[in-house]
């Protein structure tokens, strides 16, 4: 198998909404994670961390995981974090019958 | 039902604005995640994996249908429109907003909710039968000394922050617990002796990773000691339990250690200074409280069990449904019905906004404005004219709240999982929807027969999988979503823990893995009246271990 290059990524959580956020270049959050800034090393996204964590008012809990770059694609590989990016798997509300 | 009076209303209220207080000053950064995790957690709000969670509190699993109708108005206004219901028969709201979340408490303030007791290391919500005060198993209704109980429990101050979470659950129906009592911090039943009415104590059950049947620590506790005893119990839990890890602090760790007979005499040594004390309830608080659950304004009527058996001995889906999701009813010509919230493909235990409010008008129109929500995650109209049954029928095939799988494989539990929650190593829900397809065949379902699958997404066993006749447990092996099964557990008196046969499943073979083991029940079985766990329990384990990992198709799980 080829080896597939390695990023690292800075998320979280809005403080304000909960809602699932990836860090950008500039420093704002993004809900998406294409838009996350893939940094090289683990070590960078670490010091990098250290300076978010700092935005309480505006992200809760960051922190730092692994994922896959091919191109511009970044790719997380736990299950948890593909969820994470894709967002619940499940139809988030029940048919409804109800309104019929 | 019972209904808040002045101090109740204030403090459901003050809290409100307590936490309006703090999630301003969340927002503006004064507080610290930190420091506001355990105020929200005190408030039922988590941090999930998506989202906020709110966690509404539905003490003892009753609600009203003014009560529901708020609960559908929320979900509509401050959610995505749906809430789903829990095994601790309480409301989770996925996606609140942190700014709404005061709004919403202020809203359930006005129908005398909470979120109080729905989270932290404190008394939880205190859960009971759903068909309290209507069994016609019962000995007595057990809702007045659930009342009671959370009465003594809501703010004890002695009590907030305990070494971990306390679970209470009560029983009235002697061996047909409905409550998954044995599984419980303490369980109370309700018992006669000699014509006496009082309690047996069980404490030190559980599930999680350390699953636990309790034990019997007082054989009869008459009634004017409840409170003073769980008290002694708490107490003796505060003191000595273990505070040094997290998964040793439940108390059935600490009756483990120590023994139940130590365990025993060190709760009964503290009593016995207290059980005197004002904690002693009198006859009439009892009768007060009794008050509030008295019955309905029921119509005189005949009996309706012949009624009954002639709906159920039909072959269309009316008479199916009869036969699954309603039970006899202690009043002369009355029923109890279960709503199944097991739609098979849809997630179990979910509930629309606009299913919210159809129920609430059901609910009034079929049963006294009266709701209860049970553990296994469906809702109950306890008291509904049996001569009105096929009208009910027809309404709830509308709303999608008639599947007839009430105590069939369908109908189980099913935790959030990885789909929502922040703790869990894989996903449940979609495990629980190929199931519920691939065995949508009900004639599949009823020969079967009565069968408990329970599936939870780690081993936080909020799912119950320990306990589930069939038990799935999601677990994660190098990021990747696995399932562990395990067959032989049981909730009701009865109890047993579900054993683990072999190597965990990848997502793809899981649902094969079930159908498995149900060929092989519906081989070994005496009899199509013999259920699936008396089958398990009758020829063993290892039919089931060679169907699962015997062949080619499983020859690699079977290497370890
Ligand atoms: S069992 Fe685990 S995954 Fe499921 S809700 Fe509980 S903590 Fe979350």
């Amino acid at each position: 198998m080829p080896n597939v290059p390695t990023c690292y990524v800075i998320t979280g959580s809005l403080t304000e909404e909960g809602l699932v956020a990836y860090l950008r270049a500039d420093g704002t959050w993004a809900s998406s994670i294409a838009d996350a800034h893939p940094f090289e090393s683990e070590a960078e996204a670490e010091a990098r961390l250290a300076e978010v964590k700092g935005a309480e008012s505006i992200i809760t809990e960051p922190y730092v995981f692994a994922a896959e770059r091919s191109g511009d694609t970044i790719r997380p590989t736990s299950a948890r974090e593909i969820l994470r990016a894709e967002g619940p798997s499940t139809r988030l509300r029940r048919p409804d019958h109800a309104a019929s | 039902m019972y209904t808040y009076d002045e101090y109740d209303q204030k403090l459901v209220r003050e809290r409100a604005a307590q936490f309006r207080g703090q999630v301003e000053r969340r927002l503006s950064g004064e507080l610290t995640e930190n420091e506001f995790k355990p105020l929200r957690l005190q408030n039922g709000l988590y941090l999930q994996l998506h989202a906020y969670m709110l966690r509404i509190a539905i003490p003892y699993g009753v609600l009203s249908s003014t009560q529901m109708r708020k609960l559908a108005e929320v979900s509509r206004t401050y959610d995505r429109g749906y809430g789903h219901f829990t095994t601790r028969q309480n409301l989770q709201l996925n996606w609140p907003k942190l700014e709404d979340v005061p709004k919403i408490l202020d809203e359930l303030a006005e129908v005398e909710m909470h979120a109080i007791q729905t989270s932290g290391n404190c008394i939880r919500n205190i859960t009971t039968d759903p068909l309290a005060g209507v069994a016609r198993d019962e000995l007595e209704d057990p809702r007045p000394f659930c009342e009671i109980t959370r009465q003594w429990s809501t703010f004890h101050p002695e009590f907030a922050f305990l070494p971990r979470k306390f679970k209470i659950a009560f029983n009235a129906s002697g061996d047909n617990d409905r409550a998954a009592m044995k599984y419980h911090d303490i369980g109370v039943k309700i018992v006669d002796r000699d014509g006496e009415r009082g309690f047996e104590i069980w404490v030190g059950g559980g599930m999680g990773r350390t699953p636990v049947i309790s034990k019997l620590i007082r054989e009869f506790l008459p009634r004017e000691h409840l409170i003073s005893y769980l008290e002694a119990v708490l107490r003796v839990y505060n003191q000595l339990g273990r505070r040094d890890n997290i998964y040793k602090a439940r108390i059935k760790i600490l009756v483990n250690e120590t023994g139940p007979d130590e365990f025993r005499r060190l709760v009964e040594a503290e009593w016995e200074d207290t059980k005197e004390s004002s904690l002693r309830l009198d006859e009439a608080e009892i009768e007060r409280m009794r008050g509030f659950f008295s019955a309905p304004d029921y119509e005189s009527l005949p009996s309706s069990d012949e009624l009954l058996g002639q709906i159920r001995s039909g072959d269309g889906a009316l008479a199916r449904w009869a036969r699954n999701n309603v039970v006899v009813h202690k009043q002369p010509g009355y029923s109890a019905v279960t709503l199944s919230l097991k739609e098979p493909g849809t997630p179990p235990g979910d509930l629309s906004d606009s299913q919210m409010d159809t129920v609430a008008d059901l609910a009034d129109t079929y049963s006294f404005g009266e709701i209860s929500v049970t553990h296994i995650q469906n809702l109950v109209f306890p008291h509904v004219k049996t001569s009105e049954l096929e009208s009910l029928h027809a309404d709830l095939v509308a709303l999608g709240l008639a599947t007839p799988n009430i105590g069939r494989i369908n109908d189980m539990i099913c935790c959030p999982g990885l789909d929502f929650c922040n703790l869990a190593n894989a996903r449940s829900i979609p495990i629980a929807q190929e199931i519920t397809e691939r065995f949508e065949d009900i004639d599949y379902q009823d020969d079967l027969g009565e069968l408990a699958l329970k599936i939870s997404g780690c081993i936080n066993a909020c799912g119950h999988h320990h306990v589930g006749h069939i038990g799935i447990l999601g677990i994660d092996k190098r990021g990747v979503e696995h399932y562990q099964l395990m067959l032989g557990g049981s909730a009701g008196d009865d109890a047993s823990i579900g054993k683990i046969l072999g190597r965990s499943f990848p997502a793809e073979e899981i649902v094969e893995a079930v159908e498995r083991v149900l060929k092989t029940y519906v081989d070994l079985r005496e009899s199509p009246e013999e259920a699936f766990l008396q089958t398990f329990r009758r020829v063993g384990e290892d039919p089931f271990r060679d169907t699962l990992y015997g062949d080619v198709l499983y020859a690699d799980h079977s290497k370890s």
